[in-house]
């Protein structure tokens, strides 16, 4: 298994303030954090490593990690079906839906494409949370158009982008957008995956949002991390000795990891273009318990394959409704083919989740593990 | 796409990516992109990634990223490329495409050739690490490669330095 080693922290803490969401649209990454080991004790070693040295080795403590989520949930099967967002209607004040979507070269040609623009307001708009891939031109320029016309037009997004990531001069940023009137980013949360060991082309980005409700029947908001991935083909098969889904595997157990002891948070949701079917996921999809939604579902606008991915711990992250899709933007808005690639050659895929957290059954002593920490 | 409809769009895309006009060109890589299966221009496609236009080169990229089927066909282009562009992004991609080819290749001798020049002398990391990449991929015919991949594999940059040491395994035959 390949790890992502020497990640040094250079990030404040969340606790640091938070800021109005007119700057945090305007915040821009890097914002690097470290993110950390699985064990409460290999976490302690880390911060006093950190400490004396500045730098946080993560490769000394893979000995302390793993075996997180072995354990089976006992949920049964989540009544899982596609769904189409016509069939959904309007958002719920119970559910949230969020969604990934690469949108092919989103830069500031695209976005002056008022045809184009229209469809990806009305395909955002749909959507509580974003994630969106290649994000060019190295600015906010088109990604703050696509705001700004979602607001025009009554919405009330908002928006965080990545610094341009790649190792040619063809780079690209992530970014998130998300609907404030009912998701609060929280301030100083996003970060890019530092990878000094140059694993991944294009390291991903994590940003982490909470529904916003009142809490109700002691049940609280929905809170969670993303992580937006854009894998690159040619560094994804399993038989070229470099797969990049063999490193997603470790980003998505480190995040998680990392969130759980900073900040308490359980549910990390990794989403994106991975460039692969389920078959192959590789070490990813081997992550136990974790799992790609929407499975092979096509999601390219020709819809003849499968490369986009929602992946959960379906034993954390139980505040998935079942509920998902990949929305044929083609159809369901009346496109003509030709429309529809200029808008991407990649639809979103969906999945909803309940506005509040689920109510986590205590643990028991034989569920207590030798780390001391009992299973999500 | 039937083959006689795939052999006009050929040509068509054929002719409209050798046009000077940047936004020709622009215009028919984004109709090679959006059509996901262009072949036979592959070194054409290639040398755009190292336009001066920055959108004819971002479309390109896109192209050889997403839509460009290679051929053995294409090799002779690819190496051609390889030996005398002193454009990293070119370089860059035409041992991505060599590398995709893997052990068929088919011009097996001139392709490490090239392969291990741009390894050897090339000044942009990325080309180098994709021309280790590509080597380990094209596994045991690439062995007369193997003195600088084990330079690379002692002395590069630690990206470089695990592609080569793949490339070398590949070559000696040792699963990666």
């Amino acid at each position: 298994m390949g790890l992502l080693s020497a990640l040094t922290r250079k990030s404040k803490s969340r606790s640091s303030g938070r800021r109005g969401f007119a700057s945090a649209a305007k915040q821009k990454l890097p914002i690097f954090r470290w993110f950390g080991p699985s064990a409460t004790v290999a976490g302690v070693l880390a911060i006093l490593g950190f400490v004396f040295t500045g730098k946080v080795e993560f490769s000394r403590l893979d000995g302390l990690t793993g075996g997180i989520g072995s354990e089976t949930s006992g949920l049964g099967d989540i009544p899982i079906q596609p769904v189409s967002l016509r069939a959904l209607g309007q958002k719920s004040p119970q559910t949230i839906r969020i969604a990934t979507f690469n949108i092919q070269v989103f830069g500031d040609k695209k976005s002056q494409d008022a045809n184009v623009m229209q469809t990806l307001a009305q395909t955002a708009s749909l959507f509580d949370v974003i994630a969106i891939q290649e994000v060019r031109g190295g600015d906010a320029t088109a990604v703050d158009r696509l705001v700004n016309l979602i607001n025009r037009s009554g919405g009330s997004y908002s928006s965080i982008i990545s610094e341009p990531i790649g190792r040619t001069s063809q780079k690209e940023s992530y970014a998130f957008i998300w609907d404030q009137s009912r998701i609060m980013f929280l301030p100083n949360s996003a970060y890019v995956v530092q990878d000094t060991a140059d694993r991944m082309h294009r390291e991903p980005m994590v940003a982490s949002f909470e529904v916003r409700t009142v809490a109700a029947d002691g049940r609280l908001p929905f809170s969670f991390n993303m992580i937006n991935a854009h894998t690159d083909p040619d560094e994804v098969s399993a038989t070229s000795g470099i797969n990049e889904l063999d490193v997603l595997d470790d980003v998505f157990v480190r995040v998680r990891d990392f969130e759980y002891q900073t900040s308490g948070q359980e549910d990390t949701i990794l989403v994106g273009d991975l460039n692969v079917d389920v078959r192959g996921l590789s070490e990813l999809g081997s992550i136990p318990n974790v799992y790609s939604i929407a499975g092979d579902l096509k999601t390219n606008t020709l819809r003849t394959k499968t490369y986009d991915h929602i992946l959960i711990d379906r034993t954390v992250t139980t505040e998935f409704t079942g509920r998902y899709g990949v929305l044929d933007f083609q159809n369901d808005f009346g496109l003509t083919q030709e429309q529809a690639i200029k808008v991407s050659d990649h639809q979103p895929v969906w999945a909803e989740f309940s506005a509040f957290e689920s109510v986590r059954q205590p643990a028991i002593a034989s569920d207590i593990r030798a780390d001391g920490r009992a299973p999500r | 796409m039937n083959s006689h409809h795939q052999q006009s769009a050929n040509l068509a895309w054929a002719e409209g990516i050798s046009s000077q006009s940047a936004e020709r060109c622009v215009q028919t890589l984004r109709q090679i992109v959006a059509a996901g299966n262009a072949s036979g221009l592959s070194g054409r496609i290639v040398a755009l990634a190292g336009s001066a236009d920055d959108e004819v080169r971002m479309w390109a990229a896109e192209a050889l990223e997403t839509a460009v089927i290679v051929r053995t066909e294409d090799v002779t282009d690819l190496v051609s490329l390889l030996a005398t562009s002193g454009d990293g992004e070119v370089c860059y991609w035409a041992a991505t495409l060599l590398g995709r080819l893997g052990n068929h290749v088919g011009k097996t001798a001139e392709a490490v050739v090239a392969l291990e020049h741009c390894l050897r002398t090339s000044m942009y990391l990325p080309a180098r690490e994709r021309a280790a990449w590509a080597l380990c991929q094209i596994g045991l015919a690439a062995a007369p490669a193997m003195p600088t991949l084990r330079h690379a594999a002692v002395d590069g940059p630690p990206r470089l330095k695990r592609l080569a040491i793949a490339a070398l395994e590949a070559i000696r035959g040792v699963a990666a």
